[in-house]
């Protein structure tokens, strides 16, 4: 039972922080060249990074699984490219919101990071489907993907960078005055401790979806 | 069911929040948003897409949380029946 | 390695061979397939009957790609047809050695449909190959690599799957995305009137770092993979 007090201190604990954030990150300056468009990046940057990190989480649980098949490694995996959707959708969502009134546009094809996100948005949604879709034998096969996609990482990456330069454009200095620190590590915080308690929850559901399969086919025999 | 408390009281806050952080100064918006040849960033205005992009988040975080949430207690309530079966 | 473990590779791969010399139904198909493709991205780029140079290296690379997916499909289809794959992984062979033998006979049909599909798109596209044919064949042939090397690892785990025809390219395409925009980007660097040759070789770099890295990887997860 202790790991859900720590899963009902985490979710508690984000939540404030996220509920009390738009406080926060109200009383930040303004940022002298895009006003108050570029609030939004207190949300898609951590939002973006979480989910990088989710894909790293989901990669090793993944490689660890098939190295030597433990249970835990794969219902790691499992909640952690679902998070990967999920903070995708979020990033992908807030990311052109922003661009719309920066650019004009919804959707810009030399913003490189906006990009990755949505190939590796992609590739994890492939996983989710695998493990739905692909019935017997689609643990081992998703952890492929989930190995292949982190893998996949710095190349779309990379690929994408240069590829863009073919269309110079812009590109939106994205550093923050020091006075816009604190917001953002108040938001970042928020979103770590979210992604946290989310990943253990689920990796609970999986669990508790495990131990009910095996009591099913014991019943069986 | 404190669960189910726990739940409710999170999304009020949540829900709570954006309302109370309402109105953001839409002066100062006028006075740093720089003249260009994009006509669409003069007239679009910046507040709506903020909100929308802000609520966007709170509600896919807080659908997913109910949804893993609801979903773990159908799974526990399916496992404690089946085991009351076995010998 | 075991010791045989070539050898095993290249038995796997001449069984293919042989299989497809004497019907060539995989080969007619899917080249067949690639010029359709190649036909139907020219309706649609043509403006004015003017074709555009600058899609011929997008259409074909499109086309590379489709046809590579359907073979993957169809090459892995007979295999459970006649339950050989399970025949091969009880052989007291290396595992990846039937990797290796399975990628060699994708890539003997990709060079066929290559062979088709580029003089088409350069009599369709009125673009030259003076200069370039050699960094055209090499981005052709690590393109084909990384696309065939994943497609191939992911095809022979998809075979006993439901679902696998879609199932494979909803994998393949995004984990093939580099393969994509440098083979794309690499060859439009060199069908246009001044090649650029330096920029085609950077793709080309890139692509045999990819290649390097996700054949390996390859390797070790069809060996992890196939353990049951």
């Amino acid at each position: 039972m202790g790991q859900t007090r720590l899963v009902a201190a985490l979710l508690l604990f984000g939540a404030a922080l996220f509920a009390a954030s738009p406080f926060v990150i109200d009383a930040a300056p303004y940022e002298s060249t895009m006003g108050l468009i570029q609030r939004i990046f207190y949300y898609h940057v951590p939002a973006a990074i979480v989910m990088f990190a989710s894909a790293f989480v989901c990669g090793i649980a993944s490689a660890i699984y098939l190295a030597n098949r433990s249970p835990r490694a794969d219902r790691v995996a499992i909640a952690a490219a679902e998070l990967v959707v999920l903070f995708g959708i979020i990033v992908l969502v807030t990311g052109p919101l922003w661009a719309r009134k920066a650019w004009g546009v919804w959707w810009e094809w030399g913003d490189v990071r906006l990009v990755t996100s949505l190939v590796l948005w992609l590739i994890f949604v492939a996983y989710m489907m695998l493990r739905r879709f692909a019935g017997p034998g689609s643990d081992v096969l998703a952890a492929a993907v989930g190995v292949f996609g982190m893998a996949n990482v710095p190349f779309v990456y990379w690929s994408v960078n240069v590829w863009r330069t073919l269309h110079p454009k812009t590109t939106v200095v994205r550093t923050l005055a020091p006075e816009m620190l604190i917001p953002f590590y108040w938001c970042f915080a928020a979103f770590v401790c979210l992604y946290i308690a989310l990943l253990l929850l689920r990796v609970r559901l999986e669990k508790s979806r495990n131990e009910l399969e095996a009591v099913y086919a014991e019943i069986e025999d | 069911m404190k669960k189910w408390i726990a739940a409710i009281v999170l999304c009020v806050l949540v829900v709570i929040a954006p309302l109370a952080a309402q109105p953001p100064p839409p002066a100062a918006t006028d006075e740093f948003i720089p003249m260009s040849e994009f006509s669409d960033r003069e007239v679009l205005p910046a507040t709506p897409l903020v909100f929308y992009a802000y609520g966007f988040a709170w509600v896919a975080l807080m659908s997913y949380l109910w949804m893993t949430w609801r979903r773990i207690e159908q799974v526990d309530k399916d496992l404690q029946a089946v085991k009351k079966r076995l010998p | 390695m075991t010791p045989g473990f070539f050898r095993t590779a290249w038995i796997v791969a001449r069984k293919d061979l042989v299989v497809e010399a004497r019907s060539r139904e995989l080969v007619y198909t899917t080249v067949f397939f690639a010029v359709a493709v190649v036909l139907i991205f020219s309706f649609s780029f043509v403006v004015d009957a003017k074709p555009l140079t600058d899609a011929a290296a997008g259409i074909l690379w499109v086309a590379l790609a489709f046809s590579g997916t359907l073979a993957l499909g169809r090459t892995f289809e007979r295999e459970r047809q006649s339950e050989t794959l399970k025949a091969l992984l009880l052989a007291p062979v290396d595992r990846s050695a039937l990797y290796l033998g399975k990628l060699i006979g994708m890539l003997a049909i990709m060079s066929m449909v290559v062979a088709v599909v580029v003089p088409l798109v350069v009599v369709l596209f009125r673009v030259s190959l003076d200069g370039v044919f050699w960094h055209l064949l090499a981005l052709l042939v690590t393109g084909g690599l990384g696309f065939a090397g994943v497609g191939t690892l992911f095809g022979a785990m998809l075979n006993r799957s439901q679902s696998r025809d879609v199932l494979l390219p909803v994998v393949l395409y995004p984990l093939t995305v580099p393969v994509m925009i440098a083979g794309v980007s690499g060859t439009a660097a060199l069908l246009t009137a001044e090649p650029n040759l330096p920029r085609a070789e950077v793709w080309l770099s890139m692509l045999v770092l990819f290649d390097a890295v996700f054949l390996t990887l390859a390797l070790w997860v069809f060996d992890a993979v196939m353990a049951e």
